[in-house]
């Protein structure tokens, strides 16, 4: 009989803690990015808290990954160039909203592009 | 007369059940794992209390070495790094139970013409090799732990009649589990994955039984080569799906806005 893949299995594959946080940001960003989309369309309150507590915690995750590598691997120049471009970017991102509230059809590219900084950091933290 | 002869079939018979066997606890009796070993005789069981023991350890003799407090308590590192941390030759009917053995350049443990020896609950970590087996028959192996080698998890070489069961071997930088020129072994629910290369590869070996074994993201899972009369049933092999992981987990994304949505909505009544 063919032997099931059990979840315990299923998820020690994915048994690093970057990887782990890499993914649950990635699901975040694209929860906080559609609802970013949906804020361009028309105010919502469902839709802003959406999008201010997966923003808020996609933040959070890139920190604490953050910290992690440079805990792990030490600080070095370009991963440090890296993780500061990244990090501007967020702080961009907030920067721009909060000064402008009529530019939300141009942040939609910068959520965007937070997407492909997640999409980047989940490759980059895939075991072996 | 009667009860001489009675008494002395009552001593055989004990010492036949091992009931006379001794055991040899370590720190307490003896400072090192090897100065117990060396004073063991055939039969006697060697407990090693929790804690680093820098060492290479030779078992020539059918002993049982324990770790006192199950698996990973008891961390036997190779002192000589050219040289296991454990090794067991020329030896019969020697068990292994619940040791860590790791910092080898050579292997974790080793057999060389060793047989009906019982590896258990072992941890075998960051050696070249984790588990080794030459010139070895009969033995089982089960529960071991093989991962992070910078070789193999699991290596026979010229071993025949051995049982693998139940061993996770992952995330080495070559092989998990590797059998060369070995022939009628029995390989059943072991898990190898994330290795750098196969998962399995079985070498000019014949006559093998694999069955219900899990080789997830390995370059190959499982790979014959030179070999004949294998048997392979209900394994699981998946390849390196990671590809995909991002399109799925964009997926989920999706799925959580709809979800955090509607819950919001529905149930805590905010539009």
């Amino acid at each position: 009989m063919l032997r099931i893949l059990g979840l315990f299995d299923f998820f020690s594959i994915f048994s690093n803690i970057p990887t782990i946080f890499a993914s649950i940001g990635l699901i975040l960003a694209t929860s906080s990015f559609i609802s970013g989309l949906q804020l361009v369309r028309a105010a919502s309150l469902a839709e802003r808290k959406i999008h201010r507590f997966n923003g808020l915690t996609t933040f959070t995750l890139y920190i604490s990954l953050a910290v992690l590598a440079f805990a792990y691997n030490g600080v070095r120049f370009w991963p440090l160039i890296g993780w500061v471009s990244g990090l501007c970017l967020f702080l961009l991102k907030i920067w721009i909203v909060r000064r402008k509230r009529r530019v939300y059809k141009y942040v939609s590219w910068m959520g965007a592009t937070l997407i492909l900084v997640w999409l980047f950091l989940v490759y980059i933290h895939i075991p072996v | 007369m009667r009860n001489i002869f009675l008494s002395i079939l009552i001593f055989s018979s004990f010492s036949a059940n091992g009931a006379l066997a001794a055991v040899l606890r370590v720190p307490q009796d003896f400072k090192t794992v090897s100065g117990a070993v060396e004073a063991a005789r055939p039969g006697d069981t060697v407990v090693v209390d929790e804690g680093v023991y820098r060492e290479n350890v030779v078992i020539n003799k059918g002993i049982a070495l324990r770790a006192k407090k199950g698996p990973g308590s008891a961390v036997i590192q190779a002192a000589i790094k050219s040289d296991p941390a454990v090794k067991i030759i020329d030896a019969s009917g020697v068990t292994v139970e619940g040791i860590t053995a790791t910092g080898s350049a050579a292997s974790g443990i080793i057999l060389v013409n060793a047989s009906d020896c019982t590896l258990k609950d072992n941890h075998s970590v960051s050696n070249v090799y984790g588990i080794s087996l030459y010139n070895s028959r009969g033995n089982t192996l089960t529960g071991n732990v093989t991962n992070s080698n910078e070789n193999y998890g699991i290596y026979l070489e010229r071993a025949s009649n051995n049982t693998l069961k139940e061993n996770t071997s992952n995330m080495n930088k070559d092989k998990g589990f590797f059998i060369s020129y070995s022939n009628n072994n029995i390989v059943v629910r072991n898990n190898a994955n994330m290795n750098t290369w196969n998962g399995m590869t079985v070498w000019s070996s014949h006559n093998n039984v694999f069955k219900e074994n899990m080789t997830l993201r390995n370059t190959y899972g499982i790979v014959l080569s030179d070999s004949a009369n294998n048997e392979l049933v209900d394994n699981t092999t998946l390849p390196n799906v990671f590809i995909i992981l991002p399109i799925f987990l964009v997926y989920l994304g999706i799925l959580t806005y709809l979800i955090q949505k509607n819950f919001l909505r529905f149930v805590l009544g905010i539009k």
